[in-house]
């Protein structure tokens, strides 16, 4: 009696947790989550040094204010498991693509887009880079304007890198891109200490 | 043997004439943003950037005998925070933090037009002049419209004759030439063109032979500039400083700036 008492609440909870990691991964995904990610690169406090970050890491004060948020932000963005990376693209094609015609005025479309390049950084595996590589392939344009807006991290964790290179070389031969880019795929590049791999 | 001595302090001091061509100072001034008083940490007062070097200018401490001071101020920010805060209510406002009672923006503009200005960059030029009469310094100021102007006006000097550049100015890693907030009110970057950033120093080597060799260290005052200094040290092959973590300008000067570095003033030799 005992037994089959307890042997349907055991099942109950593991179909509770089923549904809760089902639940929260298929969440839909605040495009605020980019906006957040942005403030690693346009915030004016944020965390520079790995003191800094790791300083932060170990207390919640006024001045480590954006590093949690960014924090909370990357933890939202990556619970979506494989979606997560077609939320990134989806949002640096619309968002990098509309704000390319006004490069020079802040908003929040152009914040998403670079909190989208900038979590970029997080999808390095064989499969992830290939997929983020066929999205460029396709928006050079979008490639371009990446370089040139700033070290992103992502730009040095490439797992195709040659065909990175080729790529950003075969644009830029094309006329497609300022001569004046230095292409971020050459192994000697990446000598910028970034701060994203740091949270 | 008199006549021998009057020959080589006449030689000597041909030479000395010589060392003391003029060399330039240059100092790019960046600007604050808008007063927001849901960002009580940054640009409560206009002259954070300024007032430093006008402090130093006035004491005449702020350049040598042989260097002419070359103030580069970045014009639009100072322009859209006159427009901003000759709108401002007249009425003094509290601080909540420190319990004092703190000038508001409408007294800064008073004060402004008192001194016979029209606006801040105005202001700025006037005090300058003052500065150069009583002090007979050589000081000129430049209204600066856009980040590409400050690499333009580095390349218009005579090589060798750049004696040091310093920075005052909001930074994180780049210089800031201004300053916004994002609809939570966290500062943010300006737009692209308002950031001298610090992947154009290298695009801008060439400048190094304007550098003089008997030259100063190049400084950067601003939140995080160690890794600009660093770069700006290597490339140009002059020893720079900058700031590893946050600096504070509520200071009386600019040796109390640097010593308010979070994790230390840091110098850099090439």
């Amino acid at each position: 009696m005992s037994m089959r008492l307890v042997f349907p609440s055991s099942r109950f909870l593991v179909y509770l947790i089923g549904f809760w990691v089902f639940c929260s991964c298929n969440q839909r995904l605040s495009p605020t989550v980019f906006e957040e990610l942005a403030l690693v690169s346009v915030a004016l406090e944020f965390p520079t040094s790995a003191e800094e970050i790791i300083s932060c890491a170990r207390k919640d004060t006024s001045e480590c204010r954006n590093y949690h948020r960014v924090v909370r932000a990357k933890a939202s963005l990556l619970n979506q498991g494989p979606a997560a990376l077609d939320a990134t693209v989806e949002v640096i094609r619309l968002d990098c693509m509309g704000s390319l015609p006004n490069r020079d005025t802040r908003s929040r479309a152009w914040n998403r887009c670079i909190g989208g390049l900038t979590a970029l950084y997080f999808f390095s595996s064989p499969e992830q880079d290939e997929k983020v590589l066929e999205f460029f392939e396709k928006n050079p344009v979008l490639l371009c304007f990446a370089v040139a807006e700033q070290d992103f991290a992502w730009l040095h964790n490439r797992v195709h890198r040659e065909r990175w290179r080729e790529l950003f070389d075969t644009w830029r031969s094309t006329g497609g891109t300022n001569a004046q880019l230095e292409n971020p795929f050459v192994s000697s590049q990446g000598k910028v200490r970034h701060r994203i791999e740091l949270l | 043997m008199a006549s021998g001595l009057n020959l080589n302090t006449a030689r000597s001091s041909k030479v000395r004439v010589k060392k003391k061509e003029e060399r330039h100072f240059i100092i790019l001034v960046g600007g604050p943003g808008l007063y927001n008083g849901s960002d009580s940490d940054h640009d409560k007062a206009w002259y954070n950037y300024i007032d430093p070097v006008m402090k130093a200018a006035k004491s005449g401490r702020l350049a040598l005998p042989d260097e002419h001071a070359h103030w580069y101020v970045y014009e639009p920010a100072y322009k859209k925070r006159w427009a901003d805060d000759v709108t401002a209510p007249s009425f003094f406002e509290r601080n909540l933090k420190d319990g004092r009672l703190q000038v508001t923006r409408h007294d800064h503009t008073k004060k402004v037009i008192a001194e016979g200005a029209s606006d801040y960059v105005d202001y700025i030029k006037k005090k300058a002049a003052t500065y150069v009469k009583q002090t007979s310094s050589k000081i000129t100021v430049h209204p600066l419209t856009f980040d590409a102007g400050f690499w333009t006006e580095l390349g218009k000097f005579p090589d060798q004759s750049i004696s040091r550049v310093w920075f005052l100015g909001h930074a994180a890693s780049d210089l800031w030439l201004s300053l916004e907030h994002d609809s939570d009110d966290v500062a943010i970057s300006p737009a692209r063109h308002e950031i001298v950033k610090r992947s154009d120093i290298s695009k801008n080597a060439a400048l190094a032979r304007k550098f003089a060799s008997a030259h100063q260290p190049s400084m950067f005052y601003g939140c995080n500039t160690q890794e600009f200094a660093q770069l700006w040290s290597r490339t140009f092959k002059v020893a720079a400083e900058g700031a590893n973590g946050k600096v504070n300008f509520n200071k009386s000067s600019l040796g109390d700036i640097e010593a308010s570095a979070t994790y230390g003033w840091k110098k850099f030799t090439p």
